[in-house]
């Protein structure tokens, strides 16, 4: 019970951020990918080369040279192009399925775990629940209910990553209630609205947006699996995982660069959010620790 | 403090708490299959050349014109003595497809998970002693790595690297080469039916197939697998009842696999079960790319085709095993630790 | 008197550092020391001294970045520093160790029988089939009543001083010459803890131990070593016997540290160096509380609180039942406070003493209104605040009026505000229309007052010291200027030097602000340098009611003398015993 309270800590969070990504290359080459990724996304439609649905039946299936980094597909349409606009595709259904996740499945989580008693088992039942079932064959079964559009890849991604939202918003406000300066809270004055939004939700927040970094790749993945196995949204549309999935069927003819950069590119951005949300992790711990 | 009581205890409780999920777990089937489009009769008609006569004659006799209330009770009944309906596209009892289907599935999970265990545990104990140095990133990144390929992305790697460039692994296509006898079917398990004959050559050729799926599925699972075996070993290690075997001069062996890995263990055994699920999930992927017949590639077919009855039956499946597993886990722990056992 | 026998451990100028961010930290500097066979050491000092550090670093139990810089250490002659192997044989054999947190410091997963056959089996001591026996009689040599049904029960099941004497008996397992004991009574309750050292005190003098205790308790040292070494920062700035150390040291910390330990006869000022005493005598003008008020600040009547556990429904307890399985446990229900009564006149310095389970949190939760009692009313100031339910206190014109501090210094501080933030914080609750600069003096004042420097208010609170986040702590709750003020064991986290310091400024706001409030502390000491009168609570009952000096010099409840008598005291408990 007696700890070492004589040595005070001074570092300030940019001093403990350099600390963490000084020790793992890696997280901070996510810290800085992800944003260029990002704005090559934003961007791609201008700085795409080609018209990424513009066919040229004179240049099919060539391998990656001076004029097409990427080469061409099979109806001759530059695979650069494809690749940078289905970025922006993939990165916005991401976003936008990690966002409603995110604001449903913390109000869910967070709410439950604040009242406490029967809502809150009610939603940890409720959560079992879905949890029961790959949440990839629901998402199958949600795309195929709903119809092929990207609004019901979005809301199936969305469902994906839910659970997990709602189970992290309650775990941390649940812990976050039995804590003294909430207590202290309560005693200074403030009502459980001004505890919720001043006290919790920001002690929370980090631990919340580690899970929006990591969720944002698994609802890239999701998408692109969706696509892959025809659910969802349907060629001609330039997306990872269809590309993937037409340059299957010519990878064993010898033509890998359909399939390989896109491939790639998904299995970077996945990486890259994955990575982000580790680096954040290790940041966040070393706020806690000291 | 009588440990078998407690754990018939514990066991009784959450076999009581497992009723009340299948129940959720039947209505949410149930939701499914009126959400999705088309006309339920026609799915559970006797064939795909059904007039419309019988189908309407199936709607009354599937009670698909009562209340509703009076169809979820009626479909809880037919699920629980095993009737899921009949598959448009191989016109039998979707029960039966899945039955003859399943344990190709269940094979390669199952092989998937222990080739995912074999690779994560040890990795993961030695990322958490070299914990922070050059092998702890490497180690760790590896396993990034892994889970940020889509399961599809890596099976086709997998296939064009095993394959294509270095001819060592056979066809991506079926379990067993298809111009080689198969054993008499004992278990469904082709491996297990190839030994249980005494069929060495078909053995091998099973074993060779099911490799590279395997690998798939288990790549993709091997990094939350390796990180809480990591985090877990590391927070044995720096604990104080490990301290306290230390100071009483435990060896070796003690000290750190009865008293310390036993412990770590235990979080990650919940781990696997949450894992299974994505696993579960990625089947479906999976056995498209290699071709697996199992009830994966049933139920994506399926569909595709707007079949919806082996869906229904499959993502009921999926839910019982998952449930399954859980439950096994949960038990096994229960039997490591003590403090699980009262609640 | 000179020990001709050989000295059964000599540490010669041990150091010890460890590798953090940035390079090397030392922990341990230079270190000597011997112990005789069979003596006591007692090692004194405060958070950061080193002395636990150094004790680990004995036996090669250091972290995986902690390093022995230089020196040699000896047992029995054998050389231990960067000897594997003598280390080795030594561990749990020659030398042995019990640890604070005792329920922590056993494996969760395996019955205590089962590791203290562990402790035998390595030590050489038993076979396999003989452990078991010998196990038990272990168990009963360290006094747990009903050994044999406690031998298959795990660690969670047991209480704190439980499973410390099932450490002393793995300790012993090996009969080892030496035993080291880090804080072991740290976290137990004050009864508790004077059983545990009783009875390590007479196994240690049964079985010829030498016995090394670390302890911040000087009081401790006092009781059950003969000879006392402090340490500060690393290096050992006095050895010599008890007596010697305590009563006639020359050293300024030394002094320092005896005189901060609360005891009989002393007072607050006492516990301060001359030097600091003037800050907090000053004279206070004013604020003098009228006696002449009729009405009492507050008034408990007849409280009380029941927590229930949850039931399993009657359904299932009856299925259970049919089933033949045991019964399942009737609904639970925990009294926490059975029938308190006190009244408090304003300025008064009320004290509650008990320890863990007493339900003394529980009770200044309610009276705080952080918690609804069960039955019962409480009147503060002419009205009824018990009528009011927690959950709406906190918009009443009353909630600044009656405040608290906490007993997690770092704990009830908001990670995300800085002192400034957490101060500003109730200020703003309680009166939304200050303007920015009267508001920002007051926060001010609130910190100067409490003792806590201006220019740290824009810290968090993790750079914060530990004294410092206790200061934070009571200046959020001035602030708002309240009536009553509760501390629910305000200093029990803080090293006694520091502890001083709070206790002194403490005691100077409740007489310069007309403070009434209720100190909460298991450390009777504490109580008596800063209570007038006091309640003593047991299992939620109060077992004795009277004014400090009456309950000290003549406890009436058995209980109470339980308590005084299991504390440690300065200097008549010096042990005389010459072996």
């Amino acid at each position: 019970m007696v700890r070492d309270f004589s040595q005070p800590n001074v570092s300030t969070p940019p001093a403990q951020a350099w600390l963490v990504l000084a020790r793992n290359p890696v997280s901070a080459a996510a810290f800085f990918f992800v944003p260029a990724l990002a704005a090559l996304a934003v961007l791609a439609p201008w700085i795409a080369p080609y018209d990424p649905n513009a066919t040229d039946l004179d240049h099919v299936l060539q391998g990656p040279n001076g004029s097409h980094w990427f080469g061409t597909d099979q109806v001759g349409r530059d695979v650069l192009s494809r690749v940078l606009v289905a970025a922006r595709l993939d990165l916005a259904i991401a976003v936008s399925a990690v966002l409603l996740s995110f604001v449903v499945g913390t109000v869910i989580g967070g709410a439950a775990a604040l009242y406490g008693g029967l809502p809150d088992r009610l939603t940890g039942r409720l959560t079992d629940v879905l949890m029961t079932f790959p949440l990839f064959v629901v998402a199958m079964a949600m795309v195929a209910a709903l119809g092929n559009s990207i609004q019901s890849i979005v809301l199936a991604s969305a469902l994906v990553n839910l659970p997990f939202f709602v189970r992290l918003a309650r775990s941390e406000i649940s812990v976050l209630r039995t804590q003294q300066f909430v207590e202290a809270a309560r005693a200074g004055g403030n009502n459980e609205r001004q505890i919720l939004f001043g006290f919790m939700i920001p002690n929370a927040l980090p631990m919340l947006t580690v899970q929006v970094s990591t969720g944002l790749g698994w609802a890239v993945l999701n998408a692109a699996s969706l696509s892959f196995i025809g659910l969802g949204i349907r060629p001609p549309t330039a997306e990872w995982g269809i590309m993937v999935a037409e340059g299957a069927a010519n990878i064993l003819s010898g033509f890998w660069w359909l399939a390989v950069f896109p491939a790639m590119a998904l299995t970077l951005t996945v990486l890259g959010f994955n990575l982000l949300g580790d680096g954040l992790r290790d940041v966040i711990d070393v706020r806690t620790r000291r | 403090m009588t440990r078998n009581s407690d754990i018939r205890r514990f066991l009784f409780r959450r076999l009581l708490g497992v009723l009340p999920l299948l129940a959720g777990v039947g209505l949410f089937t149930f939701i499914l299959v009126r959400v999705l489009p088309g006309d339920p009769a026609v799915y559970y008609a006797t064939g795909p050349m059904a007039t419309q006569e019988e189908i309407a004659q199936v709607r009354t006799t599937l009670g698909l014109d009562r209340p509703l209330a009076e169809q979820l009770a009626r479909y809880f009944k037919d699920i629980s003595v095993g009737d899921l309906g009949r598959s448009l596209v191989t016109g039998q009892l979707v029960s039966s497809d899945l039955r003859e289907r399943f344990p190709a599935s269940f094979e390669l999970t199952f092989v998937a998970m222990l080739l995912a265990l074999s690779f994560s545990i040890p990795l993961g104990i030695v990322a958490a002693i070299r914990s922070g140095s050059w092998i702890d990133h490497v180690i760790r990144f590896i396993g990034t790595l892994g889970v940020s390929m889509p399961a599809f992305v890596a099976g086709i790697i997998l296939i064009f690297i095993f394959y294509f460039k270095l001819g060592l692994a056979p066809e991506p296509i079926d379990r067993i080469d298809p111009f080689m006898l198969k054993p008499p079917a004992v278990t469904g398990l082709l491996m297990i039916d190839c030994l249980l004959a005494g069929n060495f050559p078909a053995f091998a050729s099973a074993l060779a197939r099911l490799l590279l799926p395997a690998l798939t599925m288990a790549i993709i699972v091997v990094a939350p697998l390796m990180r809480m075996t990591r985090a877990s070993m590391i927070a044995v290690l720096t604990s104080d009842f490990i301290r306290t075997a230390r100071a009483a001069g435990m060896g070796w062996w003690k000290v750190y696999v009865s008293y310390g890995l036993r412990n770590a263990l235990l979080p990650v055994l919940t781990t696997i079960g949450l894992v299974v699920s994505y696993q579960l999930g990625a089947n479906v992927v999976v056995e498209k790319v290699f071709a697996w017949p199992g009830v994966g590639s049933y139920a994506l077919n399926s569909l595709l085709a707007t079949d919806y009855a082996p869906v229904q039956g499959y993502v009921l499946l999926m839910a019982c095993v998952y449930v399954v597993i859980n439950t096994a886990v949960d038990v096994l722990h229960a039997l490591v630790d003590p403090r699980v056992r009262i609640e | 008197m000179t020990d001709r026998r050989a000295p059964l451990l000599e540490i010669a100028d041990l150091a010890v550092s460890f590798e953090v961010h940035g390079g090397r930290v030392a922990a341990v500097d230079g270190v000597s020391l011997s112990i005789m066979p069979g003596e006591t050491l007692g090692i004194v000092g405060e958070s950061g001294s080193g002395k636990s550090v150094m004790a680990y670093s004995l036996v090669g139990l250091l972290a995986a970045n902690g390093r022995v810089d230089r020196g040699n250490v000896r047992f029995e002659g054998r050389q231990l520093v960067g000897n594997r192997r003598n280390v080795k044989e030594v561990r749990g054999r020659g030398i042995s160790f019990i640890f604070q947190n005792p329920r922590s410091a056993l494996n969760p997963i395996r019955s205590v029988g089962d590791q203290v056959r562990d402790a035998l089996e390595t030590a050489g001591q038993a076979t396999r089939k003989e452990s078991a026996r010998q196990a038990l009689g272990l168990l009963e040599l360290v006094r747990i009543e009903r050994a044999k049904e406690r031998f298959g029960a795990y660690p969670h099941e047991l209480s704190g001083g439980m499973c410390q004497r099932v450490l002393i008996a793995m300790a012993l397992a090996a009969k080892p010459k030496l035993l080291i004991a880090d804080e072991p009574t740290t976290g137990l309750d004050v009864t508790t803890q004077k059983v545990i050292m009783d009875t390590l005190y007479e196994l240690s003098a049964k079985e010829g131990l030498a016995t090394l205790l670390i302890t911040h308790d000087v009081g401790l040292a006092a009781r059950y070593c003969r000879r006392i070494a402090v340490m500060r920062s690393g290096k050992i700035v006095e050895t010599g016997p008890a007596k010697d150390v305590l009563e006639r040291s020359q050293n300024e910390y030394t002094r320092r540290l005896v005189a901060a330990t609360p005891r009989v006869g002393r007072s607050l000022s006492d516990l301060l160096p001359p030097a600091e005493r003037a800050e907090f005598a000053r004279p206070v003008q004013g604020n003098e509380p009228s006696s002449a008020r009729a009405v009492p600040l507050l008034d408990v009547q007849s409280i009380r609180k029941t927590f229930e556990a949850g039931r399993p429904p009657a359904t299932l307890a009856k299925l259970l039942q049919t089933l033949g399985w045991s019964p399942v446990p009737e609904t639970t229900e925990h009294h926490a406070v059975r029938n308190v009564s006190l009244k408090l006149d304003r300025g008064s310095r009320f004290g509650v003493v008990g320890e863990s389970g007493s339900g003394k949190t529980t009770l200044s939760r309610m009276i705080a209104r952080l918690l609804d009692q069960t039955e019962g009313k409480i009147t503060f100031d002419g009205c009824d605040i018990g009528a009011v339910p927690s959950g709406s206190f906190a918009g009443s014109p009353l909630r600044h009026r009656i405040q608290v501090v906490f007993q997690d210094p770092l704990g009830s501080l908001n990670p995300r505000f800085t002192a400034y933030e957490a101060i500003r914080n109730p200020l703003r609750r309680s009166e939304p229309g200050l303007p920015a600069d009267v508001e920002k003096q007051r926060i001010i004042d609130a910190a100067r007052q409490s003792g806590f420097d201006p220019k740290l208010l824009n810290r968090f609170p993790h750079q914060l010291s530990g004294g410092q986040q206790a200061r934070v702590g009571i200046a959020r709750a001035l602030v708002v200027k309240p009536d009553l003020l509760i501390l629910d064991e305000p200093t029990s986290a803080l090293d006694v030097s520091v502890q001083a310091v709070v206790l002194n400024q403490l005691a100077l706001l409740q007489r310069q602000l007309g403070l009434t409030y209720i100190l909460i502390s298991h450390d009777l000491n504490v109580i008596r340098l800063m209570c007038d009168r006091v309640i003593v609570m047991r299992s939620g009952e109060v077992v004795e009611a009277n004014d400090v000096e009456t309950i000290f010099s003549a406890p009436s409840h058995p209980y109470t003398r339980e308590l005084i008598g299991a504390i440690p005291d300065l200097p008549a408990s010096i042990v005389e015993n010459p072996s």
